[in-house]
């Protein structure tokens, strides 16, 4: 076959050709996909590079802001062969390094017995001597692995990097995987790479293997993650779905006795694994990290008494230690007979005389490390001043693999990244994983070619992916309980607050001849009830031109306690916290509000307009969360917090009447019932002029109305009922439950005509205190109790909504 | 000649909210060393734990482990122990192996006593090693000079340079500006005599503990208002380890009490504890070290 792209057989830079030979022939392993694609005509690569692209978005949307990576369509090949003899270098170099962090954590002999020097074990923070003598639950030391490679001219691979403590990459080459193997099936099925589908398999037997006290029952499986007050990463999200466990933050786990116990909101569960994601130093702030608060305090004391495993264990971060390499093969030495299979990249710890020198000699060929493993400008004072926090390592003329860019096929850098898992006294390598390239598609999923038995007959849209449905697997801990409650109130009060500011700016900037003209000073006076406006004469209409600033600054600024801004901003901190328990589309509506908010000095029109696209978005989301969640137990604490918001926001509107008459004025009873969306309810109803009684009757007491108070209180004893029913501890719930069965006969009870006689002025208002302020109480006293039973021990320093009566601002 | 002490080392936290989970650390209990003996250490918490564990730390220090599950706004920890010292023999600081010698040892340490000191040579969180540190040391950590007189004299220059003010430092203080100051408490004197020898590649260990203190109006022990105490050790070879206070420029004799050793104050610290709730709080020490004469 002839080469479909123009492609060059030799590269400047030098590097290894991964795609063609040096006569410019297409190198075997590669034929499949090419041939495959020429059969579809190549120019498809380029519509198959957008639909990738946009495939891969769509889905890293939802991960973390900057990892801005991009993934390209063509994948790495490498014959199986090659990966063979790779994997026995890689199986070698684990297993090394399981004995080194065996070994520097207990006796210390390559101390002792001159291979390393003290101080680059001593003199790096990644050492804590707490963990001393702290074996893991099953003696390995290391369980998960990843390790760079690059390919040197001559075709042999380096190790250049090793990453120990929360290796990382996989979910993203089985995302590319993913992605690539839908976008173009008959050329993923042509080239037929070895299957990655059992990677979580892997790890899921792997995690339960680790699990030390077995009786007989399931290993509770945790995934720590130290981002999920932030956002989690895409591979945390992505392992934790694939693997069906929960992600917990550190504040969702408590050591108490020799346990660790992930808080749910009825009880607290021991843990008997857990996948970590963050940093050895950050895992317990009592023993490992005096500066930090981060962590679970007392964890180490658990794993000391081998109560709990860590993927990785604590302590696996010294391999990591840049120092280490420079004394690679000193180490091999003296645990193995065998030289290194695979071989690591020279490396030169500056701790040394002779070895300063030399680094200092050739600091602009080589690459410099800090203590911690970060590459560092080489500064030769530093080097001199404090030669023991520095290490150099050679860089390898890096092999070039093809990328597309501008619409050609163009060589760039590679280096490869596989994953190990321990298996049975040996390691696993991932017959795939993730090649970097510096070219404008960074990520590349690397496809392993010509293996015997792996190539798979079936469709690889249906076998590469399967992963285990999961259901009642997804705990509910407080803090998501806890977060999906305030995302309902928020919502709720979001959505009542957004619908007065429009129909305030409507009336205000209306002439007063389209209708009454009480309307302006009702919902001003309803605004300041609520504690977003001062207390103010709102019949005089200079006081509403005033009013009309404040309503503007509820709208656009940030620092307006609880305005709209405000609790926007709170919206999207909220569900991005809660990413992996909302669909897309639900959290992407919660992300789109923030930037919809009018500039600050927008005119009424675009203010208006605005806020009816607000309000859409608003209605949309209800309509989601409504129609499309599962009615597992945190939706049922989002809806408990809308019900709950939804009954308070009742009682303010209809207590506004009140305040009116208070006030001097009438309230305006149209635009209360518009408020609250039930004018239609209302006219289909009475077909008559709204009446105090009968208003009040439809907001509070009739159950046929959705936007009644006692239809909240019903939905709400509804879906405390059930949590009650399905909770596996006795009495929770019946407080909340009995005060809920108390309000309901409070409702029941008012007889709205002692209201009747009294629509003047003035006497309405003790009537109206002495319904609303105890029905106010009771929801409150509601909310305090569900707060104190579920939600208290998740630490949480959040403020909800308050309810003061003066404006906060 | 032996001396027995009794020590109670009572703290008092006071939380300006409740508290309603905490978990702590405590190093209260002495360790027995060949110059001290541990008759009887008991600690006891209030409210009391739900959970206790002993532990031995990395250092060999006894490390209390508990957790309080009570809500609390008040914690009392008092520490009681019996403890027999004897007074320690120390080489003649003139014949101990020279500064060089001792540093290129510990570059090799193929023996655990040798592999422990070599750990304490290194820089720790309190203990960076600065130039500055590294500058003020240097008159007195000479390569020929035998290295138990090069140490004393840091503890004499640190006596005689330094002002004893709590006011001036807290755990917070960074070493160099506790050097350009000149002012500190017997914490900041212990680090810097530390970084001073870690500075030329000696070992050298913050050790935590108290001393008898005497009342000198009327020649009566002072019972209350003393503190927690710490000084220096430093890695003398072919000796073992040789005990400098700083704060009262002396070899410990027999009113020192050692609690335990660590890279600095953070390994030794008496209480850690990570708290939920609790808001702002206070702390109230009280350390009584009464000699038992009988």
């Amino acid at each position: 076959m002839s080469f479909p792209f123009s492609y060059p057989a030799t590269c400047e830079t030098g590097g290894y050709n991964e795609l063609m030979t040096e006569d410019g022939k297409l190198r075997s392993h590669w034929r499949n996909f090419f041939n495959a694609l020429d059969r579809e005509g190549k120019e498809k690569i380029f519509s198959y590079a957008d639909q990738t692209a946009r495939l891969m978005s769509a889905d890293l949307l939802t991960a973390a802001a900057n990892q801005q990576n991009t993934h390209g369509v063509i994948p790495f090949i490498l014959p199986y062969e090659e990966f063979k003899t790779l994997c026995a270098g890689l199986i070698q170099r684990a297993e090394l390094i399981n004995k080194t962090l065996a070994d520097l954590y207990g006796e210390q002999k390559l101390i002792t017995q001159g291979v390393l020097p003290p101080a680059v074990l001593f003199g790096n923070p990644a050492y804590l001597p707490a963990l001393k003598n702290v074996r893991p639950a099953n003696g390995v030391f290391l369980q998960e692995y990843a390790v760079d490679v690059e390919r040197a001219p001559d075709g042999r691979f380096w190790v250049v990097s090793d990453k120990t403590q929360t290796p990382e990459g996989v979910g993203l080459a089985i995302k590319n995987r993913q992605a690539l193997s839908r976008v173009m099936p008959d050329i993923y099925e042509q080239a037929a790479p070895a299957r990655i589908s059992d990677f979580f398999e892997t790890m899921r037997r792997h995690l339960f293997d680790c699990a030390t006290i077995k009786d007989n029952k399931i290993p509770l499986i945790v995934l720590l993650s130290g981002s999920v007050k932030k956002k989690l990463s895409f591979e945390e999200a992505f392992f934790a779905r694939g693997l069906g466990i929960s992600v917990a933050d550190p504040a969702d786990l408590t050591v108490r006795g020799n346990r660790v116990y992930l808080k749910n909101i009825d009880e607290l569960k021991p843990v008997d694994v857990i996948l970590r994601k963050i940093d050895d130093a950050l895992c317990d702030p009592l023993e490992l990290n005096g500066s930090s608060l981060c962590g679970v305090a007392g964890l180490t004391e658990v794993v000391r008494k081998g109560n709990v495993a860590l993927v990785n264990p604590l302590g696996s971060g010294v391999a990591e230690i840049p120092a280490l390499k420079a004394f690679i093969h000193g180490i091999n030495r003296f645990f193995n007979d065998r030289e290194l299979l695979l071989p690591s990249i020279a490396a030169w710890w500056c701790g040394q005389s002779a070895e300063k020198a030399y680094v200092l000699e050739h600091l602009s060929e080589l690459k410099i490390y800090d203590l911690h493993g970060k590459r560092v400008t080489p500064n030769p004072e530093e080097i001199k001043e404090h030669p023991e926090n520095f290490t150099a390592q050679e860089s390898v003329n890096a092999s070039l693999t093809p990328v597309l860019q501008n619409g050609r096929l163009v060589p760039a850098r590679v280096r490869l990244r596989f994953h190990l898992i321990y298996e049975n006294g040996t390691y696993r390598v991932l017959t795939g994983g993730l090649a970097f390239t510096q070219a404008a598609a960074d990520l590349r999923d690397i496809w392993i070619v010509g293996a015997q038995t792996e190539k798979s007959k079936e469709r690889p849209a249906q076998s590469v992916f399967t992963i285990k449905p999961v259901r009642k697997t997804f705990e509910l801990t407080s803090r998501i309980a806890d977060n999906m409650f305030w995302l309902g109130r928020n919502l709720e009060r979001s959505e009542q607050l957004a619908r007065l500011l429009r129909l305030a700016i409507e009336r205000l900037t209306e002439g007063p001849e389209i209708h009454a003209s009480d309307d302006e000073a009702t919902l001003l006076s309803v605004l300041a009830l609520t504690g977003y406006l001062p207390f103010k004469e709102y019949q005089n209409p200079d006081v509403q031109k005033e009013a009309l600033k404040a309503l503007r600054e509820i709208i656009v600024s940030p620092e307006y306690g609880f305005g709209l801004h405000f609790l926007f901003s709170r919206l999207k901190e909220m569900a991005d916290t809660l990413h992996d328990r909302l669909s897309m589309d639900t959290w992407e509506l919660f992300t789109e509000l923030l930037p919809l908010l009018p500039e600050k000095n927008a005119n009424h029109h675009i203010l208006l307009n605005r806020l009816n696209g607000l309000i859409l978005r608003q209605n949309a989301l209800s309509g989601l969360i409504r129609e499309d969640m599962t009615r597992d137990h945190s939706w049922r604490f989002l809806e408990i917090g809308r019900r709950l918001e939804r009954g308070m926001q009742i009682l303010n509107l209809v207590s506004g009447i009140a305040y009116c008459a208070q006030s001097g004025f009438n309230a305006s009873l149209e635009t209360i019932l518009e408020a609250l969306d039930s004018r239609m309810t209302y006219r289909a109803r009475y077909m008559a002029v709204p009446t105090v009684p009968l208003v009040f009757d439809l907001l509070v007491c009739d159950d046929g109305n959705p936007r009644a108070l006692i239809y909240q209180v019903l939905k709400l004893r509804q879906n405390i009922s059930v949590l009650k029913k399905e909770s596996r501890i006795p009495n929770l719930f019946s407080k909340e439950l009995s005060i809920l069965e108390r309000i309901i006969p409070q409702i029941k009870e008012i007889d709205i005509m002692t209201l009747a006689n009294q629509t003047e002025t003035s006497a309405v208002t003790p009537v109206f205190s002495a319904i609303i302020d105890p029905l106010r109480a009771r929801l409150q006293e509601f909310s305090d109790t569900l707060t104190l039973s579920c939600f208290v021990h998740a630490d949480s320093t959040r403020q909800g909504p308050a309810y003061n009566k003066g404006k906060m601002k | 000649m032996t001396v027995s002490y009794r020590v109670c080392h009572k703290t008092v936290y006071n939380y300006s909210c409740p508290v309603t989970l905490s978990h702590h650390l405590a190093r209260l209990k002495p360790r027995k060393t060949p110059c001290q003996n541990v008759i009887s250490a008991n600690i006891s918490v209030m409210p009391e734990p739900t959970f206790e564990q002993t532990e031995t730390d990395a250092f060999g220090n006894t490390a209390s482990f508990f957790i309080v599950e009570a809500a609390h706004d008040e914690m009392i920890i008092t520490s009681e122990f019996t403890a027999e010292i004897t007074a320690p023999v120390y080489p003649d600081p003139s014949r101990t192996l020279s500064c060089a010698e001792t540093a290129a040892r510990l570059l090799s340490p193929d023996t655990p006593e040798l592999l422990e000191a070599s750990e304490m040579t290194n820089p720790s969180r309190f203990i960076p090693i600065t130039s500055e540190i590294r500058e003020y040391a240097a008159s007195s950590i000479l390569p020929d000079r035998p290295i138990l007189e090069a140490a004393e004299e840091i503890m004499r220059r640190i006596y005689q340079d330094f002002k004893y003010d709590p006011a001036a430092t807290s755990i917070a203080t960074p070493i160099n500006e506790t050097l350009a100051m000149k002012r500190g408490v017997c914490q900041d004197f212990a680090h810097v005599g530390i970084a001073c020898l870690r500075s030329f590649g000696l070992a050298a260990r913050y050790v935590s503990g108290y001393i008898r203190t005497h009342h000198h109006e009327n020649n009566r022990e002072t019972i209350g208002g003393d503190a927690s105490h710490a000084w220096f050790s430093v890695y003398v070879p072919d000796f073992g380890w040789v005990d400098l206070d700083p704060t009262n420029n002396m070899y410990i004799q027999s009113e020192h009490l050692t609690i335990g050793w660590g890279r600095d104050f953070d390994d030794m610290s008496p209480v850690k504890g990570i708290m939920t709730g609790g808001g702002n709080h206070t702390v109230k020490v009280d350390v009584a070290v009464c000699p038992i004469t009988d």
